[in-house]
């Protein structure tokens, strides 16, 4: 584990995502006292390219695992479970992935395939 | 722009431009592709006095290691040797006098405390001699395998203002401020010298690395500034990253950065990352570089002085500093020697039976400077 000052911080977190798999698929959260903001883990501001907005093809992994983060933090760990389970089940395969990390799908079929794993 | 700073912005290896500009206003075209980097003009090879900080730690030994590589090449270089700690409250009046003198200067790294107040002589030194431009260059050693290969990086880092320019204060009892400093002077001084070092050396693309989106009036001007001297060499392609998408990219796909010209702080952390994705600091040249001055020390991570271990066993990694002090010998417009030393070590490295601990063998220093002397013609 690794605690840092705020620049340090997106710099690590880019650098350890981008050896782990990308941006794409890392999940984080935002965190204070009273509330809570989940968005995708590392390199949370980038918005992406607007061919990628057009074709559909954003990764929505991230944002699918810092979701069940939101879910466990809203004490709903079962459920957190399953997402969590779905999500990984759909990159385990390997059939259905996103552009960044190695494959052709649209974000629709990424969706698709999660809830289809879904138990 | 100075002479000297010319023959040291053209580097080993990599194609030349076909003219060379220089500071007395006529142009002279140089065959392309040439690994000698410009024509040796009578009275070349006089005798030049370095000067030689051996510094803490690991430092030492590594120097050491250049100093018996030199006598074995008979290169025409003598060392004034002084005694620096980092524990000193600042660097010696004489050893300040000596680099003016010598205008070079080769040191092994001066331990900073951490906290504490203290300044670091290694910053000490840059600031006081207005090495404005550090440069290092990570690529792939023929030879040593890493992580990623088709890594050629040459970071070019503002040495003396930014995030160290020193100035922090306590505003009341647990709230401290502390100022980054970036000033236009100096913002253009050095994006000129990464463009000029890109179209010298044949590089096709220069990289500002910056963090703008928050910090919109530092890097913002830092940018600025980068902007205006691009529009100066149509040539050369120039684009921008933000520092934490650099990282990601750097560890990702590093094959896409050429030359990245950086602000202080974010140069040392791209430049770690790149030595470290390309085989390690412990074989990354570098040099920090002024308009009258210059000191080579190991690239990367040039304030680390090694553990103690290291030093009682002698068996710190003495390649990054040959390989600066190949860039020294080109400074000083040596550059048969450089490339004699150059082919030396690269051999050493491709051969792989003498390699220290760093990159995954178990030779002591004094292995490595007996293999590279060997391998001088």
């Amino acid at each position: 584990m690794q605690v840092t000052p705020n620049l340090y911080g997106t710099l690590v977190a880019n650098t350890a995502a981008g050896i782990a798999g990308g941006t794409g698929v890392m999940p984080g959260g935002n965190v204070g006292a009273e509330h809570a903001i989940f968005e995708q883990g590392a390199s949370a501001g980038n918005v992406g390219s607007q061919r990628l907005v057009e074709q559909k093809r954003a990764n929505p992994i991230a944002i699918l695992l810092s979701s069940s983060m939101l879910l466990r933090h809203l004490r709903f760990p079962s459920f957190a479970d399953r997402l969590d389970q779905a999500v990984m089940a759909v990159i385990r395969e390997g059939t259905y992935r996103t552009k960044d990390i190695g494959g052709t799908s649209t974000t629709q079929e990424i969706v698709d395939a999660v809830i289809a794993k879904l138990d | 722009m100075a002479h000297r700073q010319l023959s040291w912005l053209l580097h080993r290896g990599r194609g030349l431009a076909s003219t060379i500009r220089t500071s007395y206003g006529f142009d002279y075209a140089l065959p392309l592709r040439r690994s000698i980097t410009y024509m040796p003009r009578p009275g070349d090879g006089t005798q030049r006095t370095v000067t030689l900080i051996p510094g803490d730690g690991i430092g030492p030994l590594v120097t050491s290691a250049v100093v018996e590589v030199m006598k074995a090449m008979h290169a025409p270089l003598s060392f004034e040797r002084f005694e620096v700690s980092g524990k000193m409250d600042k660097v010696p009046d004489e050893v300040m006098a000596s680099i003016r003198r010598n205008k070079v200067c080769l040191k092994g790294g001066l331990a900073t405390p951490v906290g504490g107040g203290v300044s670091s002589l290694n910053v000490q030194l840059r600031k006081e001699l207005d090495l404005y431009a550090s440069l290092v260059h990570c690529f792939n050693l023929p030879g040593l395998r890493s992580r990623h290969e088709n890594v050629d990086i040459v970071v070019i880092r503002e040495n003396t203002e930014g995030e160290y320019a020193g100035l922090e204060h306590e505003v009341i009892p647990g709230v401290v401020e502390s100022l980054k400093v970036i000033t236009k002077f100096s913002s253009e001084r050095i994006a000129k010298y990464a463009f000029e070092y890109a179209y010298l050396n044949n590089r096709k693309i220069v990289t500002a690395v910056h963090k703008a989106n928050i910090m919109k009036l530092a890097d913002g001007l830092f940018l600025e500034s980068c902007r205006e001297i691009a529009k100066k060499y149509p040539g050369i392609k120039y684009n921008e990253i933000i520092v934490d998408n650099c990282c990601m990219q750097l560890v990702a796909r590093p094959e896409q950065f050429d030359v990245m010209v950086t602000p202080n702080l974010y140069g040392t952390l791209v430049a770690n990352t790149a030595a470290g994705i390309a085989g390690g600091t412990g074989v990354m040249p570098g040099g920090n570089v002024g308009a009258e001055h210059a000191i080579f020390e190991q690239g990367a991570s040039a304030g680390n002085v090694g553990s103690q271990r290291l030093v009682e066993q002698k068996r710190a990694n003495p390649i990054a500093i040959l390989l600066s002090s190949s860039m020294l010998l080109r400074h000083l417009r040596f550059p048969s020697f450089a490339d004699r030393l150059d082919q030396a070590v690269m051999a050493v490295i491709r051969e792989g039976t003498y390699r220290t601990k760093d990159i995954g063998g178990t030779s002591t220093t004094q292995e490595i400077v007996d293999a590279v002397i060997a391998k001088l013609d």
